[in-house]
């Protein structure tokens, strides 16, 4: 069953009671939350997640709400984010709970699932290989992610890679696409599909705004896929479009960078990093405009070096 | 009293991985994850055979805390080597305590299990030079204020916990085991004096003094976030002593550090929380031997019934936030006579700045 198999207030009851069931990539998460913000998020953009009202074991037991008992409550109520009893960030202004929520989510599995080598890093897929772009924010990681997926590239992530230890595969993630600030519209004027949810102001991200991945990368969630390539882009307003192929050695130590828990996983997560590494091809990637990004990496998606 | 839960009877085999339901693991999983023991209950369903019986996705949980206790015991078993090495060049021998000592010597009951901080017991002699040595391989103080180096210094069995700059790894150097200015006066030169040397090369506390240690932590202490784990270290030592003689031995030890009632309180919750075998009439010899009459024993076992649990929502009982309480004022009641208790107390509520 999907999330929009369900009637609003089946929806509605199952946050408010033992809480709402629904997949997300390899994981169940359960979420509570009588926040009307973090219903509607749900409703619009987790459209086609599994969903199941049958006990099963749940990997991840979430609550977003509003913190209690305080004065400054009163005043100024904020959400809370609350785990396995704990409550692990600092909680926030109450209309930033589907934010909040989403943070939380990607927390959960970047501090927790271990079977994974997670790197900071969107990944999308096409013709069955996929390509992974590690970077930090401002990147213009998830601005590239939201092109390629406007155009039919499968999404698995906008956030986590996540790296099966024993295989090597990339999972899916699929999640809405986190976007920020000045991209929000971008993307707006580029898909004009794109569905998106509430923004969220005056975050320590600024604005941002989430947009509802599609329904066909959406219901391939248990399919995972192998890594073709890795491209670090970068955007420069501007910027001549130029993609050059980069140093495995280099590509590495990038990767290691943007890696949740690679020290973590020791010899493990070296032995992963490596043979994803030599099964893929690197390069790097700056553009200032989305559709020569795009028709850069569609020319090697087509070449013969992948 | 309350029957075990499913996490306790999981963890010492009363209750087999083939009868426990998926949505059942749902709660087991996030106690044992809140109470820290999630790699320990890993390890124990593996050593039973009981691993494969699992749901596949909640084997991923078990694994992935097994790979976080790998870093920990990577990181410790370094840590400790290079610091035994470098406390060696002047003579001094630390005798390892609690989560490191386990861990390093890889007892079999604590495989799996994780600890923030490396503590250590060096003698009182040797405390300035080990501080001394420490500083010039990249360690420093914390808790710089006066007021809080006369606490530590004056009043408590550690130095104020030791950082490494660049690690980040956390020592606290002790003494001895409880406050000097403790109700209890276990005698630090006995704990020297019969210190073993471990198969992995390095000095631990004796046997009995292992559950002498971990008794006193979790039954005077005043915060009790981490009691369940504390139990079921308690649990895995006392089924280490098999014979008679051991228990009689234990017994004598307790008796010698005047901590029979510590340890008394140990061997009853660990029996009553996950059935550690003890043999007859030695809670009897324990509780004859006490001073504490009836009535105060009998509310201070509900009160730890009901503090030593995970430290999650489903295993708090109503009373839980009134228990913690009142174990807080006996925690800090044990440690303090009352004029240096109220003194202290007064000082952090008053006088003390917000410092880190």
């Amino acid at each position: 069953m999907k999330i929009c198999d369900l009637a609003g207030a089946d929806i509605r009851s199952a946050l408010k009671s033992t809480g709402l069931q629904i997949q997300i990539g390899p994981f169940w998460f359960s979420i509570r939350s009588k926040l009307p913000d973090v219903h509607e998020h749900l409703t619009n953009l987790y459209r086609y997640a599994n969903t199941d009202s049958q006990p099963r074991f749940i990997d991840f037991s979430i609550e977003v709400d509003r913190k209690k008992s305080s004065i400054r409550g009163w005043l100024k109520p904020v959400a809370e984010f609350t785990f396995n009893g704990n409550v692990p960030f600092t909680p926030l202004p109450l209309d930033q709970s589907p934010a909040l929520l989403e943070w939380g989510i990607n927390w959960c599995v970047s501090a927790h699932a271990h079977q994974f080598l997670i790197l900071h890093a969107a990944v999308v897929e096409k013709d069955g290989k996929a390509l992974v772009m590690p970077a930090l924010s401002g990147s213009g990681k998830s601005t590239l992610t939201a092109a390629l997926v406007s155009k039919g590239w499968r999404l698995l992530s906008d956030e986590l890679a996540l790296l099966c230890v024993d295989s090597g595969q990339v999972f899916p993630f699929t999640k809405p696409i986190s976007l920020k600030n000045a991209s929000i519209d971008v993307i707006k004027d580029y898909w004009l599909d794109a569905r998106f949810g509430k923004s969220c102001t005056d975050t320590v991200k600024g604005t941002v705004s989430h947009l509802c991945p599609p329904d066909a990368s959406v219901v391939r969630t248990n399919d995972s896929a192998t890594v073709a390539a890795f491209i670090f882009p970068k955007f420069r307003s501007g910027a001549a479009p130029s993609l050059s192929s980069r140093a495995k050695s280099s590509a590495y130590m990038t990767i290691v960078e943007n890696a949740f828990n690679y020290y973590l996983l020791g010899e493990r997560g070296f032995e992963c990093a490596s043979y994803v590494l030599n099964h893929s091809e690197a390069f790097d990637l700056s553009f200032g405009d989305l559709d020569d990004a795009i028709a850069l990496v569609s020319q090697i998606w087509g070449g013969e070096s992948l | 009293m309350r029957s075990p839960l499913r996490l306790s009877q999981l963890l010492v085999g009363q209750l087999s991985a083939a009868d426990v339901l998926p949505e059942q693991w749902t709660e087991v999983v996030e106690q044992a994850r809140s109470a820290q023991v999630l790699g320990i209950l890993c390890s124990r369903l593996r050593e039973r055979g009981e691993f494969q019986l699992i749901d596949v996705s909640v084997q991923k949980h078990l694994l992935s805390s097994w790979r976080i206790f790998e870093k920990y015991r990577r990181d410790a078993q370094w840590e400790v080597e290079h610091l035994c090495a470098a406390l060696e060049k002047e003579e001094i021998v630390p005798v390892l305590l609690k989560g490191a000592a386990y861990v390093v010597e890889e007892e079999s009951f604590a495989l799996g299990r994780t600890f923030s901080d490396i503590d250590l017991l060096v003698p009182k002699c040797d405390i300035e030079r080990v501080e001394e040595l420490l500083k010039w391989h990249g360690w420093q103080g914390t808790h710089h204020n006066d007021y809080d180096q006369r606490y530590y210094r004056e009043w408590m069995h550690e130095i104020p916990p030791v950082v490494h700059v660049k690690r980040q790894t956390v020592l606290d150097i002790h003494h001895t085991i409880l406050p000097l200015t403790a109700r209890y006066m276990p005698r630090a030169e006995e704990l020297f004096s019969s210190a073993r040397q471990g198969n992995g090369g390095y000095r631990l506390l004796s046997r009995y003094d292992q559950v002498l240690h971990a008794a006193t932590h979790l039954f005077t202490d005043s915060e009790y976030n981490h009691a369940y784990r504390d139990l079921v270290d308690i649990d895995g030592l006392l089924r280490l002593l098999i014979e008679v003689e051991d228990w009689n031995e234990l017994f004598n030890r307790a008796q010698l550090h005047d901590l029979l009632e510590p340890v008394y309180f140990a061997i009853y919750h660990a029996q009553a929380e996950f059935l550690t075998p003890v043999p007859e009439g030695v809670i009897e010899r324990f509780s004859a031997a006490l001073s504490i009459g009836g009535m105060r024993r009998r509310w201070l076992h509900r009160l730890f019934t009901k503090v030593i649990v995970p430290p999650h929502p489903s295993a708090l009982e109503s009373g839980y936030a009134l228990a913690e309480r009142l174990l807080f004022v006996r925690g800090h009641y044990l440690r303090m006579p009352k004029r240096l208790l109220f003194q202290h107390l007064f000082y952090k509520a008053f006088l003390a700045k917000d410092e880190a």
